[in-house]
Formats: C-alpha cells, structure tokens, sequence
C-alpha cells in the first residue's frame, strides 16, 4: 500500500463511526485532500449498497433439494407414525436411558420403570401443571405403567442416534408426570418412588443452561446422542413448545451444546 | 398480499396434517432461504446441513408460527439461526482459524483493478472468518438492524459494527465496486416487487446512507 494514503479498514472504521473524535478528524481532513482516499471511502459506502441490493434467491444444488426432500420426507413419516402410536415412539427412551446412565438404582428410586428423568423442581413441576402444561398434562396418553417399562428395558431395541429420533414431546409429558404426578396421569403406586426420584435428582442438570437461554427448566434425561450426556428439556417460545438439549454435562451452556430440537407439545 | 396469504395458509394446512402443504411452502421459499444459507456460512456443505435443520425445525414448529409476522420472515429466521447454531458450534475448527490468517495485506489492494481475479459475492463472501462474515451478511445483504444482530450473536453493538468494518475492508479489493454517482442502487430502491421480496430488505426504516442506524423496522422480527 501506498505510503501516505489510509488503509481501507481505518476508513471502514472511520464510516462506521467507531473512531475517537481527534483520531477522525485526522482521516476527515486526510480524506478532503486525498482523491485515493476518498475513493476508497467512496467504494466502501458503495459496497454496503451492492450488498444489499445482491439477488436474493441462489439457485439450490440439485443435491440439495433431494436430500432436505428425503429429510423432509422421514420427518413426515415418523411425524404420522407417532400420531398413530404415541407410545411406541417413547419406547427407546425406555431402553436408552437406564443403560446409558448405567444407574439402575437410580431407575428403581424413580420408580418410573425405564426413564431416568428429572423435574427442574418441584415448584417448577407444580407451576408448569397450574400452566400451559395442565393440557399437555391431561392429554398426554397414559404414562407408561412400570411393568411394560421393564418388559421393554429387556427387549432389543435401538438406541436413538440423533435428537430427531426422540419423541421430544412425549418425554417432557413425562417428565412432567414425574413433576407434578396428577390422579389421571399417575397410578397411586408410583407416587412415593417418583418423590424420592424428584429429590435425588433435583436440580442436578441443565440450571446454566436454563438461566443462560432464560427459560424454564422442565427436566433432564441421560443420552449419549453426539457425544452429549444430558438431555436437558426447557420451555420453548411458547407454552406449546419445548426444547431438548443435548450437553456434555448438566452444568454446560448453549455454546457446548451437542444439539438442540424444539418440538411443538401437542 | 395473496402470497403472504398463500404461505400462511400452506403453513395451517400442514398444522392440519396436509402431506403436500409443507412441501410447496419449501419449493416456494427454498432458493431465498438457500441464498442466506450459503452467505451467512460461506460453505455449501454446511449451509445444506443447516437449511435442512432449520427447514426440519419449521416443519416442527409450525403450530408456534404466529400470523403477526410473516412466513418468509419467520422462516428467514430459522434458518438465520440454525446459521448461527453452526457457526457456534464449529467455533473451534481449524477452518476458522486458517480463514483467519488470510490477512488483508495478503490481497493486494490493486486486485480489484483485475477483472480475472475478482470473485463473485459469495467467493468472496467465504474468504472472512466467520466472525466477520455474519455480522457483514446479516447487516449489509440481510438488512438486520445492528442492534438485532449484537443481540443474536450476543456481543455488544461496537463489536458488530467493528467487525462488519473489517470484513467491508477485505471486502473491497475482491469485488467489482462502482463508487460512481448512481452506479449503486440505493438501499431504498430495491427494485423488484416489495411483496415477493423478504420484508427485511424492503424495510423502508432503514435509511439508504446510515446502514448501521438500529432501528427496527416493519420487517424485524417481533420481539
């Protein structure tokens, strides 16, 4: 570059007003004498307006369509099958969790055959069921009851590989089951186990997160999905919407999450 | 407004379970979420990845859509965000370091002179880091106001206005750039139908020589 003439990021700098006053009155007066510079000042305006005025459609790669088709399409399958048996897509959370946890003791403290999950709190729990969560509450299908649990802990089946492969929704409706155990939701059997659960459990995963995202915490669940180790759930945009989480460890952040999903509760 | 009344209708048809509708609502929109995609991230893999997640979140969060706003603007944001999720989550690749060192004293200021070495946007687009990549896509091509992208990308307004700078000073010798009186449209006179085109970038609040000025216009997502 030119001795004498400025550089073209202390011109950007100088645009966008970022300069201390003394230090802009100096390229101010550089750029009145200077036709390079003010060219460069000129140019640099120019851009900001040739970027935006940019074609805003790109054809898509034929690849690309295909495979966002393909996905779009599984989606749409795994969508209806859930709708047709609510259940079956819960199941591999019943295999996946006390394995991965490797905490059977823990399993059998919760008292909800299979999942190894916890409430953000009990008061937490309590809210969400005064709240929207009342209706996912009561429309959630049956928990299931802790003998199918354990029947399926037995059976061969395959361990989610991704967030998409979880029924989301269904977990927090467990979750929330554990929290805040209703009459309809809650055989009378489970209700002093789920307790000691809540307790041992409490608040151990997803609080920086929570806060971090400011969002209310529903509850977490062991994975492995990516290398994470904590499902942790939270509020969504909405009442009608949930987050899963996948992180390293309970006291991670967003910025060390494996993955996120957003459902809508239906 | 029929498309915008189109695309909600598509969007409640889905809601409703419509196999094909969600389906339209992609072959629609696809080539502008693409163009966002693959600028905001500089590579085609992984702006295919995150067009597919967002596009997969979408489908899955259609009963949250609101009608305050509209479709093209909601899904805009999907995929800015599912953008912005991979670009925290690959912060520690090595790719973002080696972009990095290529400084601008590496690129002769006189390239621009040479046609035959002027790259396209998005070429162009994919030689700055990623921390100054997004912040120059989001404000100049996108047209988010400063204040809305320092909140996404969490950094103060300062920073985002530095880093845009920057990234318009590395910009500036790998582009064809017309100073000339007239030879840039203006920021007000995008041409095109306003209504076919994303809110953002017809946003009228956004004053043709101050591109850094925050305000929130008509397009910005409702907080």
């Amino acid at each position: 570059m030119t001795a004498g003439h400025l550089d073209a990021a202390l011109l950007a700098e100088y645009d966008e007003g970022l300069l201390p006053a003394p230090r802009a009155a100096e390229v101010q007066a550089h750029v009145a004498e200077c036709p390079t510079c003010s060219g460069t000042l000129a140019r640099l305006g120019a851009l900001s307006s040739q970027l935006r005025a940019v074609p805003e459609r790109l054809p898509v790669p034929e690849h690309v369509v295909a495979r966002i088709d393909a996905a779009l399409a599984a989606e749409h399958e795994s969508t209806t099958a859930r709708r047709g048996s609510r259940s079956a897509g819960v199941r591999p959370l019943v295999r996946w969790a006390p394995r991965l946890l490797g905490a059977a003791a823990l399993v059998g403290a919760i008292g909800f055959a299979g999942y190894v999950v916890g409430s953000g709190s009990g008061d937490d729990g309590a809210e969400q069921g005064a709240s929207g969560g009342a209706e996912t509450l009561a429309e959630a299908p049956d928990s299931p009851p802790a003998g199918e649990g354990a029947a399926d802990s037995d059976g061969e089946q395959a361990v989610p590989q991704s967030l998409g492969q979880i029924d989301l929704a269904a977990l927090v409706a467990q979750i929330k089951a554990v929290a805040a155990p209703s009459p309809t939701a809650s055989a009378g059997g489970d209700e002093s186990a789920e307790t000691s659960g809540r307790t041992n459990l409490d608040s151990m995963c997803g609080d920086t997160l929570a806060s971090e995202l400011d969002r209310e915490l529903i509850g977490f669940a062991a994975t492995d999905i990516g290398g994470g180790r904590v499902l942790v759930v939270v509020a969504g945009g909405g009442p009608e919407t949930a987050q899963g989480w996948v992180l390293p460890t309970c006291d991670s952040g967003t910025t060390d999450a494996v993955a996120e999903r957003t459902v809508v509760l239906e | 407004m029929t498309d915008l009344d189109d695309d909600a209708a598509l969007l409640r048809r889905h809601v409703d379970g419509d196999h094909e509708a969600f389906g339209e609502l992609v072959r629609r929109h696809r080539e502008r979420l693409w163009a966002v995609a693959l600028r905001t991230l500089g590579d085609p893999e992984e702006a295919a990845d995150a067009l597919q997640d967002a596009l997969l979140n979408a489908f899955r969060r259609a009963g949250s859509f609101r009608a305050e706003s509209a479709v093209t603007t909601w899904l805009h944001r999907i995929v800015v965000n599912a953008c912005l999720d991979r670009v925290r989550h690959t912060a520690a690749r090595p790719v973002v370091a080696l972009s990095d060192k290529i400084e601008l004293s590496s690129v002769s200021p006189d390239l621009g002179a040479h046609a035959a070495l002027r790259l396209d946007l998005e070429a162009a687009l994919a030689t700055l880091p990623d921390e100054q990549r997004v912040p120059l896509v989001l404000v100049d091509v996108e047209g988010y106001p400063v204040s809305e992208v320092a909140r996404m990308l969490g950094c103060p307004v300062g920073t985002v206005k530095s880093r845009c700078a920057r990234a318009r000073a590395r910009l500036l010798p790998l582009l064809v750039v017309d100073s000339g009186p007239g030879a840039a449209p203006s920021r007000d006179a995008v041409p095109g139908n306003p209504v076919s085109r994303d809110p953002l970038r017809g946003n009228p609040a956004a004053p043709a020589d101050v591109p850094s000025t925050p305000a929130i216009g008509p397009g910005g997502e409702p907080r």
